[in-house]
């Protein structure tokens, strides 16, 4: 069984926690009281109202007069984000984490120690909330989707567990969107078909999907019948970090095109510079508005994560390794792997005033980001098309997974 | 327009050409080679607006004259499956038909006048290298190169040119190679660029397309462009923007100890030493003491490795990591029986290799210290 681990309203949680005098009141991390920036994360009560991540502060302000505006102190929460999985370590080395609030845990290897996964997930929520006063929701089930599924259901503070002959009848009665990957082109085909909850995708014949979504479709279908055989893999052993996003419309002017890419690239280098990681191989991935998935791949000859380097290298391969007059973009993504865990360091003969440059930069940007929000700087080129709002991390590449 | 080739030499030229030709572009109707005919006179063109090439060809009976674009992939694999002496081209509207005695191909073809031109060789100022120095100063230098680098210049070769010579420097920033090729100024007064890069996909064209050793090689720099005229063929290539590293203070041999290796025996401690490296532990650790250098790696997960060969060198001992791939690299353009000046400091310091015949590489240590 897989156990899926997810902090409810975590930044703001831990903004209560730290500052008792805000308990009972609606809280708002990110952006400012006089309405500049974007909230990075909103507790229930703020909520309720109507406020929710990624929404400009001011219309946050305008939702919820009475909420306690917050920056976001990042650093503090990667520190709790370690207190927790410090916890999920004490019951299976198999933890991979997705973001700082989450993460998917594989128990089955400790049941003879600790009891069965559901009892793990039961002690790990206690331990949570007993010595870190934070609240969990956890999902317990035979494999990572419906483990996330599971959390999600009854959020917050949910225990949810799905056993293995449950499955069906936990899925059936979900909207179809609730399917990763189920966006709104998706969505408006699925509307098309009279397909409404998972249980009428499940009996819809597979030929008809792969009609309508191409190779997706196959996997449409897996996910409807609740079957996802992706490994739980520590992140310590990450072969690749990515991003991805759908667009609501598909897109087909290059210069679009571009400006996402470098919102994609920051997002990644993001993250190898937060984890500390080089890589050398870039990899761009593409789907056409027909579905077709093609992905074109780069590798460096010395492994970087400076934003100019591999934003370059994505850029180059969106501008020349696609085929001519292809058709609208309806999904982008950049990567990295090849991660440079080499122990030792080459020396370079001069200085490249341009790479030291480069990493000075980053180093800036990332500070500012870190205090202000990761929209209150940005390179010129990714404004152009108001390339804003955040893609998720792919929750495909963690673990060397089979394609989903 | 009617044409009898010689099949072999057309398909040798054919591949020349298509070394230009782009893999990938957005732009189609590059993968095509244009076959120009005026005159008399057959040429044969492919650019990918970065780099392009005519070359002549030999052994075309033909009458008439005009051009047409040649799908490079399909007509180099006709040419390459046919086995007769000639073939026959025949071209009309939007057509090419190639025949032989038993077999017959027609091939749709886009308008030649879509296909970008490709400057040739003009004017009376240029430098003359004798192609075996210029092809030895190419496969020396062109391998430091570094396509990759946010740099652009460190993606091409500088030619520095001298009085009688023109210095070929290349550097990834983590080596850096020399050489010298002599030179015979033609004409030139004033130089239009004094320090051109080339990119290193045109240096190996002109290398590949030096066909006689013994032919002299034109080479005039221009402003923007470099025209280098070898036997048949004439290559375009325009010039690397940025500035190269001053690469001449780069090599420094001071307090350096000198050690003499024999590259042959060198080279093959080192590739043996290679075997038992990894992506994580690629470093091979060189320790020079008297009477002995000791070659050793150790790889997590892979094994270990200790080579020893005899060396005549009685100063202090020195040890040093170096990335094996660079010291093969420079080991594998030279003659297997020369031998080569090793001048080192220490761990931390770069290491300069010189050969008698003026050839230098540098190349950094790796070190532990992360």
């Amino acid at each position: 069984m897989i156990l899926h681990v997810d902090m409810d309203a975590f930044y703001a949680s831990v903004e209560q926690r730290d500052q008792p005098q805000l308990q009972g009141q609606a809280v708002i991390v990110g952006g400012t009281p006089e309405g500049r920036g974007v909230v990075a994360a909103a507790n229930y009560q703020a909520r309720k109202a109507g406020v929710h991540s990624a929404m400009p502060a001011a219309r946050a302000k305008r939702l919820c007069p009475e909420a306690v505006f917050l920056p976001s102190r990042l650093d503090r929460y990667a520190e709790v984000s370690r207190q927790i999985r410090d916890i999920f370590h004490r019951y299976t080395p198999l933890v991979e984490p997705l973001s700082l609030d989450e993460a998917f845990l594989d128990a089955t290897g400790s049941e003879s120690l600790f009891g069965s996964s559901m009892e793990i997930g039961q002690q790990i929520k206690q331990q949570i909330a007993d010595e870190l006063q934070l609240v969990a929701s956890v999902g317990v089930a035979p494999n990572k989707f419906l483990a996330k599924l599971a959390s999600d259901l009854e959020k917050p503070d949910g225990f949810v567990v799905v056993d293995a002959g449950g499955v069906q009848q936990f899925l059936d009665p979900l909207p179809v969107a609730r399917l990763w990957g189920v966006g709104r082109v998706t969505g408006q085909v699925f509307e098309q078909l009279g397909v409404e909850t998972i249980r009428n995708l499940r009996q819809l014949p597979q030929e008809t999907l792969r009609q309508h979504f191409g190779e997706q479709g196959q996997h449409l279908w897996q996910l409807a019948h609740g079957i996802d055989d992706r490994q739980v893999v520590p992140d310590r052993e990450a072969k690749s970090v990515s991003h991805e996003t759908t667009f609501a419309q598909d897109i087909d002017d290059l210069e679009a095109l571009r400006a996402w890419v470098l919102e994609l690239t920051e997002q990644v280098v993001r993250r190898l510079r937060r984890h500390k990681l080089l890589g050398r191989t870039v990899q761009l991935k593409v789907r056409f508005s027909n579905f077709q998935t093609i992905t074109r791949s780069t590798t460096l000859p010395q492994p970087t994560n400076l934003t100019q380097v591999i934003w370059k290298t994505a850029d180059r391969m969106l501008s020349d390794r696609l085929p001519a007059n292809h058709l609208p973009v309806r999904l982008l993504g950049v990567g990295v792997s090849g991660f440079d865990h080499s122990d030792q360091v080459q020396h370079t003969l001069f200085v490249d005033e341009d790479l030291a440059a480069q990493t000075n930069l980053d180093q800036a940007a990332d500070q500012i980001r870190d205090k202000f929000g990761s929209s209150s700087i940005g390179r010129g080129s990714g404004l152009l098309h108001q390339a804003k709002h955040t893609p998720q991390p792919n929750p495909d590449d963690l673990p060397p997974s089979p394609k989903r | 327009m009617k044409l009898q080739c010689h099949r072999s030499s057309l398909a040798a030229s054919l591949q020349i050409v298509s070394g230009v030709v782009p893999t990938r572009t957005p732009k189609e109707i590059l993968r095509n080679v244009k076959l120009q005919v005026s005159d008399g006179t057959v040429t044969l063109l492919a650019t990918d607006q970065e780099v392009g090439i005519r070359v002549k060809l030999d052994g075309v009976e033909t009458d008439s004259s005009g051009e047409v674009l040649l799908p490079t992939m399909r007509v180099s694999s006709i040419l390459r499956e046919l086995t007769d002496d000639t073939v026959d081209i025949e071209v009309s509207e939007s057509s090419i038909c190639i025949q032989s005695a038993s077999s017959r191909f027609s091939l749709a073809s886009e308008d030649p006048d879509e296909f970008p031109d490709v400057a040739s060789f003009e004017g009376d100022q240029y430098f003359a290298i004798p192609g075996a120095a210029l092809r030895e100063g190419i496969n020396r230098t062109v391998f430091s190169t570094d396509q990759e680098s946010t740099r652009y210049a460190l993606g091409g070769v500088l030619l520095d040119p001298g009085a009688d010579r023109i210095t070929l420097a290349a550097t990834d920033s983590r080596r850096l190679a020399v050489a010298a090729v002599p030179c015979r100024s033609e004409g030139i007064e004033e130089l239009a660029n004094p320090a051109p890069v080339v990119p290193a996909k045109a240096m190996r064209l002109i290398e590949r397309s030096i066909s006689d050793e013994d032919e002299e090689i034109q080479v005039a720099i221009n402003a923007n462009d470099i025209l280098v005229r070898c036997g048949q063929s004439t290559i375009y290539s325009r010039l690397v923007e940025g500035r190269f590293p001053s690469y001449a203070e780069l090599i420094t041999t001071d307090n350096s100890s000198i050690v003499t290796v024999e590259v042959d025996s060198f080279h093959s401690a080192v590739r043996q030493a290679q075997i038992v490296t990894s992506e994580e532990s690629r470093g091979v650790n060189f320790t020079f003491r008297q009477g002995q250098l000791t070659l050793e790696t150790v790889a997590a997960d892979v094994g270990e490795s200790k080579i020893e060969i005899p060396l005549s060198f009685d100063g202090e001992e020195i040890a040093v990591s170096f990335d094996p791939r660079f010291i093969i690299d420079f080991l594998k353009v030279l003659k297997p029986e020369s031998t080569v000046s090793l001048h080192l400091v220490d761990g931390e310091s770069a290491a300069v290799f010189c050969t008698d015949d003026g050839y230098t590489y540098v190349v950094m240590p790796l070190s532990k210290d992360r």
